[in-house]
């Protein structure tokens, strides 16, 4: 059972960050907070879950395992990982969920807003952020994603144009719970079509042309070189070793 | 346009009344109901002043012949008297006669018709002018076709066809029986006719008066609904700037948004057409139109899914509306709804008749009453009455507590290489 409080592991570049996470989000217990991923499968502390920065390289770490590449990292480790970071790239965010992530929040999101959200990921929802709602009805519409209930559909159109559970409630005469139902299948789906989906798929599916999505996208697994050495671009996948075993504990 | 106010004819009573027969000559009299009456005081001084010429050569004849020629001479001048007076009334009132005048008129030719039985013979009271007593009678009761009140005129229609009877009395046999009963009825049919149809142009020119006093109201309308909609966006913006806790970066958002709204205003005041300012009349990419606008509210807590609206084209006025709708739109979120998160939505679905897109903006901010709440400029006239004049369909709900929605829905063309969805 989890504790009360979820347990968290902060991986993020700057100090500021890691010192004040646990001060700003009391309803979260942080176990740990980390400048680079490495530091992270090292130590391999205890998780619900990982709050991630998707950029992570600076002066002082340039060769720092960074954006999908990180998050590959962390969910091959065993965690679940919730992408917190500035980025606001629908693409790049996609990404981040096609890379295993269970979570994006926009650091720019209210910290009530955020802390609920970290809270989600541990107990095992899918967070996906409002600009990336969008994209998924896009690639329903478009028949890439399949979603068979037209209750999830409906919710889905709804949370795309911004309506809270309140108002769609009131619109389908469904209590806020059955509502959250439907979206959390919506979201399960979204986020195993984009693990299993290839850049091809994507790009078809929005009307973007062959290999718009390969800088951002994740490579298959097999596709990750050993090399370490800092990517072209921070987005890309860089290579690191992979530890197995769940640092969930008994929690998964 | 500024002068939306129809131009609107010169108060005809305002003039010299002897101004009155040139401006009916030139075509100047105004086709209002004032106009109508000036026109008809006209036909009066015509009636009377031509009866008067008619009657003039018969003068010397009907003294020379009459029995009692003082009588006959006094009972000439009297009518001429009458048709002289009641022109100038005419002309001075430029409407018209007094009820008192009109009867004082017909009681004037009643008598001189009585007294017509005392001075001209009997064989010239039919079909000469030496007996003038009938046409004068005639003119009388033509002018009083628009005095005002239907039992004067009937009563005085009356007493002028019995006296005209004991005027012909003397005269009357079996030949000309009909003569006699044909020139009583022309009392009845031309005054009538005359009665009738000046009634009926006078309810056409009321009708116009109301009607140029509705366009006219209506312009007044649409010129106010015009400054607001050209103002609305600018009194908001610089409602923002004056307040001096505004976040810098707030300030600068909104100052570009000033200089924008100070461009339409100016072609407000330069008199052209604000809400068609950016308009070239040619299409415009809805996808494009719309991340255009949310741009500059980049201040704002807001995500943008428009995706699926991706190859819609509108019409270039309906663009500069929307464009204008979504900023008032935009404007009152960042004004009063105290939002953390802002949607502006596009979809698209294709009808038998092209494409209907649509265009949700939503918040999630403090939202408000829409049956109580009074709605403002903004929501009035730049967004509801702006689009639904283009035809688009405007829906705005709202509940205090759980922000506010609007859904703009409108006619639009596809382009063929845009995905359809």
């Amino acid at each position: 059972m989890p504790s009360e409080r979820p347990r968290v592991a902060v991986v993020d570049d700057a100090t500021v960050i890691r010192e004040s996470f646990a001060v700003l989000m009391p309803q979260i217990d942080v176990v740990g907070t980390f400048p680079t991923v490495e530091q992270l499968l090292d130590r391999r502390p205890a998780a619900d879950v990982v709050v991630l920065d998707l950029h992570l390289a600076n002066s002082a770490q340039p060769d720092s395992r960074q954006g999908v590449a990180a998050v590959r990292a962390a969910v091959g480790a065993g965690y679940r990982v919730c992408a917190y970071s500035q980025e606001e790239r629908r693409f790049v965010l996609a990404a981040t969920l096609a890379a295993g992530a269970r979570g994006v929040v926009s650091k720019a999101e209210p910290l009530a807003v955020a802390q609920e959200a970290i809270t989600a990921v541990a107990a095992g929802e899918v967070v996906i952020p409002q600009g990336l709602v969008g994209l998924v009805e896009v690639l329903v519409r478009r028949n890439s994603l399949t979603i068979l209930s037209e209750r999830q559909r409906q919710v889905l159109a709804g949370r795309a144009r911004g309506l809270t559970y309140a108002e769609m409630g009131a619109q389908l005469y469904l209590s806020e719970s059955t509502l959250r139902g439907y979206w959390a299948a919506v979201t399960e789906s979204v986020s195993a079509h984009l693990q299993h989906a290839t850049p091809a798929d994507i790009e078809h599916a929005l009307g973007l042309g062959p290999g718009d999505l390969l800088e951002h996208w994740p490579a298959p697994e097999d596709a990750v070189g050993p090399d370490a050495a800092a990517p072209p671009r921070w987005w890309q996948l860089a290579s690191g070793g992979r530890r197995r075993s769940s640092p969930r504990g008994g929690h998964q | 346009m500024m002068a939306a106010v129809p131009p609107t004819a010169p108060t005809s009573t305002q003039r010299p009344w002897w101004h009155a027969l040139t401006d009916l000559v030139h075509g100047r009299i105004a086709t209002t109901a004032s106009g109508l009456e000036r026109a008809l005081s006209l036909l009066v001084v015509g009636i009377r002043l031509g009866t008067l010429l008619q009657m003039a050569p018969s003068l010397a004849p009907g003294v020379a012949v009459s029995q009692r020629p003082g009588l006959y001479l006094a009972s000439w001048i009297a009518a001429a008297a009458a048709a002289v007076v009641i022109s100038v009334l005419a002309l001075v009132r430029q409407g018209p006669l007094g009820r008192a005048v009109f009867a004082a008129d017909v009681v004037l030719a009643v008598v001189l018709l009585l007294l017509g039985g005392l001075c001209v013979p009997t064989d010239q009271r039919i079909g000469t002018w030496i007996g003038f007593q009938p046409g004068n009678a005639l003119g009388a009761l033509l002018s009083g076709a628009l005095v005002r009140g239907l039992g004067l005129w009937v009563a005085g229609l009356a007493v002028v066809v019995v006296a005209d009877v004991a005027f012909r009395w003397a005269q009357a046999s079996s030949d000309n029986a009909s003569t006699v009963i044909g020139n009583v009825l022309t009392y009845v049919v031309l005054v009538s006719v005359s009665r009738v149809v000046t009634t009926y142009m006078r309810r056409v020119a009321a009708d116009g008066d109301a009607a140029r006093a509705e366009a006219a109201a209506l312009a007044r309308r649409d010129e106010e609904r015009r400054a607001q909609v050209a103002l609305h966006n600018g009194a908001a913006i610089m409602r923002l700037l004056a307040d001096p806790d505004l976040d810098d970066g707030v300030r600068r958002a909104v100052r570009q948004e000033a200089e924008r709204e100070a461009r339409r205003m100016r072609s407000y005041l330069l008199g052209r057409r604000p809400d068609l300012d950016g308009d070239d009349g040619d299409e415009r990419g809805l996808v494009a139109l719309v991340l255009a606008t949310t741009a500059r509210f980049s201040d704002l807590p807001l995500h943008a899914a428009l995706d699926l609206a991706e190859g819609v084209r509108v019409d270039g006025a309906v663009g500069a509306a929307l464009d204008h709708a979504l900023a008032a739109l935009l404007l009152n979120v960042r004004d009063h709804s105290g939002a953390s998160t802002v949607v502006v939505h596009a979809d698209a679905e294709a009808t038998p008749d092209g494409t209907r897109w649509t265009v949700t903006v939503h918040d999630d901010g403090r939202g408000f009453d829409t049956d109580r709440a009074r709605w403002g400029v903004g929501l009035r006239e730049v967004v509801h009455a702006q689009l639904t004049e283009l035809g688009v369909d405007v829906e705005i709900t709202s509940r205090p507590g759980h922000g506010s929605t609007a859904v703009l829905t409108g006619a639009g063309a596809r382009v063929e290489s845009a995905r359809a969805v």
